[in-house]
Order: C-alpha cells, then sequence, then structure tokens
C-alpha cells in the first residue's frame, strides 16, 4: 500500500502545481487578500506532499492510516481551492464586484472591526463562508436580489472565530464559551440522568452525547444569527423563514446519528426573536412569530419531544442573551427601530415592501437592488428611518 | 434552512488539529521527540479548559471530546504530559483514539462542504 499512497501523493503535487500555475494574478486591490491567501495556501501543501513521502516518520510500518488521513485533508484542501478562491480569482465579473462593495459597505457601515472579505457569486448551494480564504460565495444572480441579502451579515460573523490573536473579539469569544458551556454542561448532564434510568441505553442517552459533540458548532451558528439580528435587524429573521419556506427540512428534526453542523431551524429562529424583542422590535417579532407558526403548520411540523428536551426555553434564553451580551461587546453597530444604515434600512424596506404589496415587489426589488449594488457611497453613522 | 449555508471554519479547524495529531502520532511512533509538535499539542489539549480562548481549535476539540465519552480530564492530562516532557509508546493507543475522533469529525465535515451528507 505504501506505493499506491506514495503514487496517489504525486499525482497530488500534479495537481497542486497545475493549479498554482493556473491562479489569475489579479491587479484589483480588493482581490489582494483572496490572491495572497490562495498563493500562500497552496504553496504551504507543496512542503507538506513532499514530507508525507520522503519523511522516515511517515514512510515506518503502522504509519499508513495516519498517512492516508493526511492525504484526504490535502485532498480536501485542494477541492476548495480549486472550487472557490481559485475559480472565484479566474471568472471574476462584475456582479463578484458589486456584491463585493456591497460587503464593503455593510462593513463600514456597521464597523465590522475586521478586513472586507471578497464575495463571489459562485456557490452552486447557498451562502457560504470561507474564512480561512476570507471569502463569501453566494449564488450566481445574487447580486440581482434583496431578500436574501441579509445572509452576508451572518455569514460575515463567522469571520469573528478564525480571526487569530485580535484582542478587540475577546468579548464574543468568551461569550461563545460561555454559551457552548451551558449547552454542554447541559447535555452531559442530561447524558448522566439517562445513564442513571433503566431505559434502554440506545434511548436518549446517546443523543445526548451527539448533542453535546454538536453543541459548538451550533452556538457558532446562534452567535452569527444573532450578530446579523444585531447589526441588521428583522431582516434577517425574516430572510431565515423564506430560505426555510423555500428550501428547509424538518425546522424541529434533530440529529440521531451523525453530527450536524446547524442547529435546527426552530431553535435558530427562537432566538433571533428573543434578540429582536431584546432590541426593541416587539412588534417584528410578534408578526415574525406567528409567520414562522403559520408556515411551519402549513407543512404539518410542530415541537417534537426530543426538540423540547435538546432545547429548554430557559436553555435557549440564556444562550441567546450570553451570546447577544458578546455581540454588543464587540462595538458594532446595532439597529433599533427607526434607526439603522442605509443598508440595512433598504434589505428591512425590502421585506416590508415584499410583505406588504407581494404583486407590486418585483419590479421594486430589480430598481433597488441595481440602485444599492451600484452605491458606493454608503457612510456608518448615517441614521435614517422607513 | 437546515444545514443549507454553510462555514468552512469548523473543517479548518479540524483539519489542523488532525495534521497535528498524525505528526505526533507518526514521530511517537517512530520513537523520535518532534518536541515542537508535541508541545503544539499538548498546549492545544491543555486550553480545552482554559477560560478566555484565543482561537476556536481547543473549544471545538473540547466539546468534540467531551461528548465522544470519556472524561475530558484524561484528554488534558495527556495535553500536560505532552507539555512537560513529551509521550512515550504507551500513550500510542490514546493518541490514535484522538487521531480517530478527530478525524471522524473533519470527514463529516468535509463531506458536508462537498454537499455530501449531513
Amino acid at each position: 500500500v505504501k506505493a499506491y499512497l506514495d503514487g496517489t501523493l504525486q499525482e497530488l503535487e500534479a495537481r497542486r502545481e497545475h493549479l498554482l500555475a493556473g491562479v489569475a494574478r489579479r491587479p484589483e486591490p480588493e482581490l489582494r487578500l483572496l490572491l495572497d491567501t490562495t498563493l500562500k495556501h497552496l504553496e504551504a501543501l507543496g512542503p507538506k506532499i513532499a514530507a508525507l513521502r520522503s519523511e522516515p516518520r511517515y514512510r515506518q510500518d503502522g504509519a499508513e492510516a495516519a498517512v492516508l488521513r493526511q492525504l484526504r485533508r490535502i485532498v480536501g484542501d485542494l477541492d476548495h481551492l480549486e472550487a472557490f478562491p481559485v475559480a472565484a480569482l479566474r471568472r471574476w465579473e462584475d456582479a463578484d464586484a458589486r456584491l463585493t462593495r456591497l460587503v464593503s459597505g455593510i462593513i463600514r457601515e456597521i464597523a465590522f472591526p475586521r478586513p472586507a472579505p471578497v464575495a463571489a457569486c459562485l456557490s452552486q448551494d447557498y451562502y457560504a463562508v470561507w474564512p480561512e480564504s476570507h471569502l463569501i460565495v453566494a449564488p450566481l444572480t445574487e447580486s440581482r436580489f434583496l431578500l436574501h441579502v441579509a445572509d452576508l451579515y451572518h455569514e460575515l460573523a463567522h469571520l469573528l472565530f478564525h480571526a487569530k490573536g485580535d484582542t478587540r473579539l475577546a468579548p464574543f469569544l468568551r461569550a461563545y464559551r460561555s454559551a457552548s458551556a451551558m449547552g454542554l454542561a447541559y447535555c452531559l448532564e442530561e447524558r448522566r440522568r439517562e445513564e442513571d434510568s433503566s431505559l434502554p441505553p440506545h434511548s436518549m442517552r446517546d443523543r445526548f452525547g451527539l448533542w453535546a459533540r454538536c453543541f459548538s458548532s451550533w452556538i457558532e451558528e446562534l452567535a452569527c444569527d444573532l450578530f446579523a439580528v444585531f447589526t441588521c435587524g428583522p431582516a434577517f429573521a425574516w430572510a431565515h423563514i423564506h430560505l426555510w419556506t423555500k428550501r428547509g427540512s424538518d425546522p424541529f428534526r434533530l440529529p440521531a446519528v451523525e453530527m450536524r453542523w446547524h442547529p435546527c431551524d426552530a431553535v435558530r429562529l427562537s432566538s433571533m426573536n428573543e434578540a429582536l424583542i431584546s432590541l426593541g422590535f416587539d412588534d417584528d417579532a410578534k408578526g415574525i412569530g406567528a409567520h414562522w407558526r403559520r408556515v411551519t403548520a402549513a407543512a404539518h411540523l410542530q415541537e417534537t419531544p426530543a426538540y423540547r428536551r435538546c432545547f429548554p426555553s430557559d436553555l435557549v434564553r440564556g444562550i441567546a442573551s450570553t451570546l447577544l451580551d458578546g455581540v454588543a461587546g464587540l462595538g458594532v453597530r446595532r439597529v433599533e427601530p427607526g434607526h439603522m444604515g442605509p443598508i440595512a434600512d433598504r434589505l428591512n424596506d425590502a421585506w416590508h415592501r415584499f410583505l406588504q404589496e407581494p404583486d407590486r415587489y418585483a419590479a421594486w426589488e430589480a430598481r433597488a437592488a441595481e440602485e444599492l449594488m451600484a452605491d458606493t457611497s454608503f457612510q456608518a453613522g448615517r441614521a435614517s428611518g422607513r | 434552512m437546515g444545514e443549507i449555508g454553510l462555514s468552512a471554519g469548523a473543517y479548518e479547524d479540524l483539519r489542523d488539529i488532525g495534521d497535528l495529531v498524525d505528526e505526533v502520532t507518526c514521530a511517537v511512533r517512530a520513537g523520535e521527540r518532534a518536541a515542537v509538535e508535541s508541545q503544539r499539542l499538548g498546549v492545544l489539549l491543555a486550553k480545552m479548559r482554559g477560560e478566555v480562548p484565543d482561537s476556536m481549535a481547543p473549544l471545538r476539540l473540547g466539546s468534540l471530546l467531551a461528548g465522544a465519552g470519556g472524561a475530558l480530564d484524561e484528554w488534558v492530562a495527556l495535553g500536560e504530559r505532552l507539555r512537560e516532557r513529551g509521550v512515550g509508546a504507551s500513550d500510542l493507543p490514546r493518541l490514535e483514539r484522538l487521531a480517530e475522533v478527530v478525524d471522524q469529525a473533519t470527514r463529516a465535515a468535509a463531506a458536508r462542504l462537498r454537499g455530501r451528507g449531513a
């Protein structure tokens, strides 16, 4: 198997060299960070592959499993680099520039404490973020629409988790840690109680163990949701419902066997509504909650006993409150009813119009999206209201 | 929304942890000291109990190991040994177990990024 693994590593090296040679060295200033990180990443994989092929520690008998694991991780990196950063640089076009400009506007408006990432319209799925590459990807036509743009705020928040050594982020990370500890402690305690019970061992005990493993990722997602609510307002919660309506699965479903990286949609919406109430958007929270109940009822979906066990109300409230304090500790601009920056205001206005006049919305959106994406004059600190 | 929309952050953290664990495991198996890598892994494991995180990696790993069964204290103790004097062949099974737990989670994260699996 050693010879086979060695041949596979040579194949990966050829792929890496080919990708490196194919990176478009674009001159646009906004692409500098993406270009640098992409080149650096590809260059760093060379010595890694060489080490696996030549160092005695990897050539010894018994090291094959470890070599295979590392080889697969290199494949994962090459897959990612090829599909996103290298592709973004190679096919950079007007839609990408428009979305990237909007992200820069958001960053100025909310006083985001980190550099602006590149936003490229090349996702084949939905919004996603690659923190290491400082890259957000969105669907191809996203720069023509407004209802899901609030998701950019959520993706920006993910970057905060992966900025190493920035002391400004300490309150946010501390809150994350506290909230994770709450979830973890709850799951481990419940698992212990299940062990003490006379129920069969495969019942809830194993599920609480699984949920405990998921919780740190779930809390990251919830923190990003609350960051988006704090900086963009109700538009983000509406976007969440809208995405679920179009593409979501059972919002109360919890993992039973394999890890899931996102918490279920119901708990996400529940914590968003807690945040909206804290920010003074009580009426919006009421409307969003009622709409959520209507659409889930239309799909014949409702809370399950497992959902209630995993996410008791007190736990959700405590986690949301802790995370919201952490977001506030970042010093980013919070939205309030009647007082939000021009971009957040436009996104909330879009939702208002969509809900009030769905028949006339498309024509309005076409113009409004064009104006928003073309506008380079957004300034942080300019308050406006609907 | 479910698993729609994603961050590669978990994958990136787990990948780096997995690389580090495999480096140390192979070094121990080969009878090398690998002082730098052992120290880094030791610090990472010990930080799972730290108060203020300076990165996500120890938090993510702590949650993963706590949910995987066994006491977190034992992993932290392994971290302390790694920091103080390195580990020997007797720690290999525990390092292998660590590598497997991290690899399983990494593969799940990678599959998710490629639109397959959870």
